[in-house]
């Protein structure tokens, strides 16, 4: 199921992929021939100029003899009311919002012989002129000439303008194109498409994967701060750009060996492995942190006790408590849970039902970033077919951006929900009970993503 | 003693963290050594690296097929805005614009390439072959085989002219005069495509070993620029081989091509045709999503055939609502084709599919109208189906009769034929006919035959 939806992702989101990275890339159109229009627009200084085919029926009380085309003289004839028509349906406006005047006159191809049209019967073709008075700055395109009541109905149009040509589909829900002259148009369609690309990073990390549930249950289990929230966003961002980057590496110069789709499943496998040695981790220290509470008789008196405004030692506080546990039990006590971390865990005080240390976050931000998305991967590919590495560089970085944003902020939500949580009552057997259990939560996660992965890659049959 | 079991643990505790930690830090490292070479040999094993049909040269990253044409529209659109009298740059246009149609499955780009063939004519309206050729292939590309051909010959001599001609003959049912054509094109310019389309005309004449040799020599002269003519000649060599109930061969073939291109539909279809055959429908389905999904924002001419597809499957899985829908879904597409792009054929058999007195005699309608133009092995077996159905045996014979009469060996064709046979009580012609199925695919049963008009190539043989 996964595999599948994956391969749906990277499709839906190689098109998506394609639209913010650049407008200038095709978006490919519908197929009835009867539905269809296509126009070439040539945008000049002061006047644009369309050719547009499309079907007869639209125009049907100005095919006077009923052959499904307009000759040259049926459109001199109804000049007027065509004029009339496509100005309502196409309309064109310069960037100070003037509507350009309208002429039109047949295509030359109307007189062309009969056995070179293939699509007589069907379609017209007219040029459509406007003009303005003065030096266009900008243009907006208004494309309303659909035939009524068919979905599928749209128009194909190649525009070509100082600098560059760009294709465009209208279709009833997408009538409007605005053409900003220059470097502007292209600035702006650069920073919408790096907006674009922290947007739906965020919004990728709500898809399922990427690690929520495990970031979650590792939070709630434990007595994180923001910082360490922050700091699993981070390395998630890291771990996700430089996988990417990797994986693009790989694409690029190793496509004749390696199908990059193909090792998906095996840094799933590696993933979930990771993340069940951590959640393991976790649970055994969690149950035996318990165990030993239970039988210490100052076992749960350090849990109400020590505020978080005792957790910033540094080192010096270390040694120095160190120094003095010998010889004062309370005094030691009050301090040898906030350090027995020989792992430099710079925790508080009564953070051994949660050992979070810095490392085994680093391992749990790496194990989320581990795989990365085939849609982050499209859009560096894509970046890289359109000579822009540099732009697909910073797209991919600006969509971990977003992606591990999301994660953090989850995180912040759950470090703020745990405070609340903190509040109520210890001897609650199931708050006691709770660090063990997201553990354990945390493990069978990973099992699941390391079976899922072996499913995919075939190992497994279920 | 509480301080001596404090240290205790503490110790305990700290060696484990000492263990964990360096084993998550190794576990990525030894990961990635170890998954790396397996997913190689893996992949090796999959996609049969080492098979004589293994496509040598790098794939084409996503998208760039169609970034590069964008960038040829380009090209000669400013050529053209410098020197608008130029008819050949509105020609070399027009051919730039069918590429794009084949490339992406949108017809809209028949219609831009229409108008610009046209406009080129108007420029230049003589030795202008570039644009006539074009016309041609929009005609071909609606069915319009007799006006294809009309055109081509008015450009006779060209190469391209002369493909042209091949296939529009072998869909009118000319297949010795194919054969002709064909000869003097892979005489002259022995390539991909000319080698590919004289093993389509022995395929219709049912000469197996020449198809496989020119199929084989088509293989190994390709060169890395035409990844589209490799991808066909694979996709149509697999459906052979499958035809022949070499169905690994076929699955190696397909998979090569989703190597090359993943999102290659005519080599989804035909996967999932394979699928069908071998009951895997769960399979089947998988593949006509993918491609349906695809196509939700930018329907595609392969649309119809997934919808079938998805219709049968539904079937055989035993939803019949489900089926019901697909069809309808495949019903209205079809229709909506039926003025651009004359699929009658496939409504045809969407209708025989669905069954009842007042569909078979629409397919039956249908059937007649589309001989007129098209008289391939596969229309005419189509057409026998429908005459069969509305128990018009005799007809039905005379249409089979004609559908073999090339030589064409196809199991589903001999399949129909003794079933025609055996109504009519001519039992050893019957026994004959069954035979000859099962000589040419030994493989041939009730699934092969739950299969039959899915998939996609090789003109006659479906």
């Amino acid at each position: 199921m996964n595999r599948k939806w994956r391969q749906y992702r990277l499709v839906l989101l190689s098109f998506l992929g394609s639209l913010l990275l650049s407008i200038t890339v095709a978006t490919p159109g519908l197929t009835h021939w009867a539905d269809l229009a296509v126009a070439e627009i040539l945008v000049g200084k002061t006047e644009t100029q369309i050719t547009l085919t499309f079907p007869t029926g639209l125009v049907a009380s100005a095919d006077d003899n009923r052959d499904g085309q307009l000759s040259s003289d049926e459109v001199r004839t109804h000049q007027v009311e065509l004029q009339n028509f496509l100005q309502g349906r196409i309309r064109l406006t310069d960037g100070e919002n003037h509507n350009g005047s309208l002429t039109i006159k047949p295509s030359e191809t109307s007189a062309l012989p009969a056995n070179l049209k293939v699509t007589a019967g069907t379609h017209s073709t007219l040029v459509l002129v406007y003009t303005w008075p003065k030096l266009v700055q900008g243009l907006k395109i208004h494309y309303d000439l659909f035939l009524p009541g068919v979905p599928t109905a749209h128009c194909l149009a190649t525009i070509s303008h100082p600098g560059q040509v760009q294709n465009y589909i209208f279709t009833p829900e997408n009538r409007d194109l605005s053409l900003m002259p220059g470097s502007g148009w292209l600035a702006a369609g650069s920073l919408i498409a790096i907006a674009g690309a922290f947007v739906w990073g965020g919004m990728h990390a709500m898809s399922p994967g990427h690690g929520k549930t495990i970031v979650g249950a590792y939070l709630a289990g434990s007595r994180a701060t923001a910082q360490h929230a922050l700091f699993l966003g981070l390395t998630t961002t890291i771990t996700h750009t430089t996988g990417v980057f990797a994986l693009g590496l790989v694409t690029l110069f190793a496509s004749q060996y390696i199908l990059p789709e193909q090792l998906y499943p095996w840094l799933s496998f590696l993933s979930g492995l990771m993340v069940v040695a951590i959640g393991l981790n976790l649970f055994i220290s969690r149950i035996q942190g318990a165990q030993w509470l239970k039988r210490a008789p100052f076992g749960h008196s350090h849990a109400g006790n020590h505020s978080h405004e005792h957790h910033s030692h540094d080192h010096h506080d270390h040694h120095h408590h160190h120094d003095h546990h010998d010889h004062n039990h309370d005094h030691h006590h009050h301090h040898e849970h906030g350090h027995s971390h020989a792992d430099h865990s710079h925790l508080p005080p009564g953070a051994d039902d949660a050992p979070i240390t810095w490392r085994s976050l680093l391992a749990l931000g790496i194990s989320g970033g581990l795989v990365p998305c085939p849609s982050a991967l499209v859009l560096l590919l894509s970046t890289i077919a359109l000579g822009r590495i540099g732009f697909g560089l910073v797209l991919v970085l600006v969509f971990s951006l977003g992606l591990a944003g999301t994660l953090t902020g989850l995180g912040l939500l759950l470090v703020s929900a745990k405070r609340l949580f903190d509040r109520l009552p210890k001897q609650v057997r199931l708050v006691r009970m709770l660090p063990a259990v997201s553990a354990l939560f945390v493990a069978l996660l990973g099992l699941g993503i390391t079976t899922q992965a072996l499913v995919q890659i075939g190992l497994i049959r279920l | 003693m509480k301080c001596a079991n404090y240290h205790e643990h503490r110790d305990k505790s700290g060696i484990r963290k000492r263990l964990w930690i360096p084993l998550l830090a190794v576990l990525p490292i030894v990961g990635i050594l170890l998954s790396v070479p397996v997913a190689l040999r893996f992949w090796n094993g999959e996609a049969g690296l080492n098979t004589p049909y293994r496509y040598r040269f790098s794939r084409p990253s996503p998208g760039s097929i169609t970034q590069a044409l964008g960038k040829e529209i380009t090209f000669y659109q400013e050529r053209i805005s410098r020197t608008p009298e130029n008819g050949l740059d509105r020609a070399s246009l027009a051919s730039t614009y069918l590429k794009m149609a084949r490339a992406t499955g949108d017809t809209s780009w028949y219609l831009l390439a229409e108008q610009s063939a046209q406009q080129s004519l108007v420029k230049l309206p003589f030795q202008n072959d570039g644009a006539v050729l074009a016309l041609a292939q929009v005609a071909q590309a609606r069915h319009d085989f007799a006006e294809a051909i009309r055109l081509a010959k008015q450009v006779s001599g060209k190469d391209d002219a002369l493909s042209l001609m091949v296939t529009a003959k072998l869909a009118m049912g000319k297949v010795e005069e194919a054969s002709v054509a064909a000869d003097a094109l892979a005489n002259r310019i022995p390539t991909l495509g000319p080698l590919t389309l004289r093993a389509l005309v022995k395929v219709a004449q049912g000469k197996d070993e020449a198809a496989i040799q020119n199929f084989q020599q088509a293989l190994a002269v390709e060169q890395s620029g035409e990844t589209g003519g490799s991808l066909w000649a694979r996709t149509l060599l697999g459906r052979f081989y499958l035809k022949r109930g070499q169905l690994k061969k076929a699955r190696e073939l397909y998979q090569e091509v989703l190597r090359v291109l993943p999102q290659y539909p005519p080599a989804i279809l035909n996967l999932a045709e394979l699928e069908v055959r071998l009951g895997d429908y769960k399979a089947a389905e998988r593949h006509y999503s993918q491609v349906f999904l695809t196509s939700q924002r930018s329907p595609t001419v392969y649309d119809h055939i997934v919808m079938r597809g998805m219709a049968r499957v539904k079937e055989l899985s035993g939803d019949q609502a489900g089926a019901r829908e697909w069809r309808d879904k495949a019903e209205a597409r079809l229709r909506q084709d039926l003025i651009g792009f004359g699929h009658r054929r496939e409504l045809a058999h969407l209708l025989l599919e669905r069954g009842g007195s007042k569909a078979i005699a629409e397919a039956l309608t249908l059937m007649q109208a589309e001989v007129r133009v098209r008289r391939d092995a596969e229309t005419l077996d189509t057409l026998a189906d429908a005459l069969s159905r509305s128990g018009r045996w005799q007809e039905a014979r005379a249409a089979m009769q004609e559908a073999l009469r090339s030589g064409i060996r196809d199991p589903g064709l001999f399949y129909r034929a003794s079933v025609i046979e055996q109504a009519l009580g001519n039992q050893p012609q019957s026994i004959a006919f069954s035979r000859l199925a099962q000589e040419t695919d030994p493989t041939f049963d009730q699934h092969a035959q739950q299969a039959l008009g899915l998939g996609v190539g090789l003109l006659g043989m479906n």
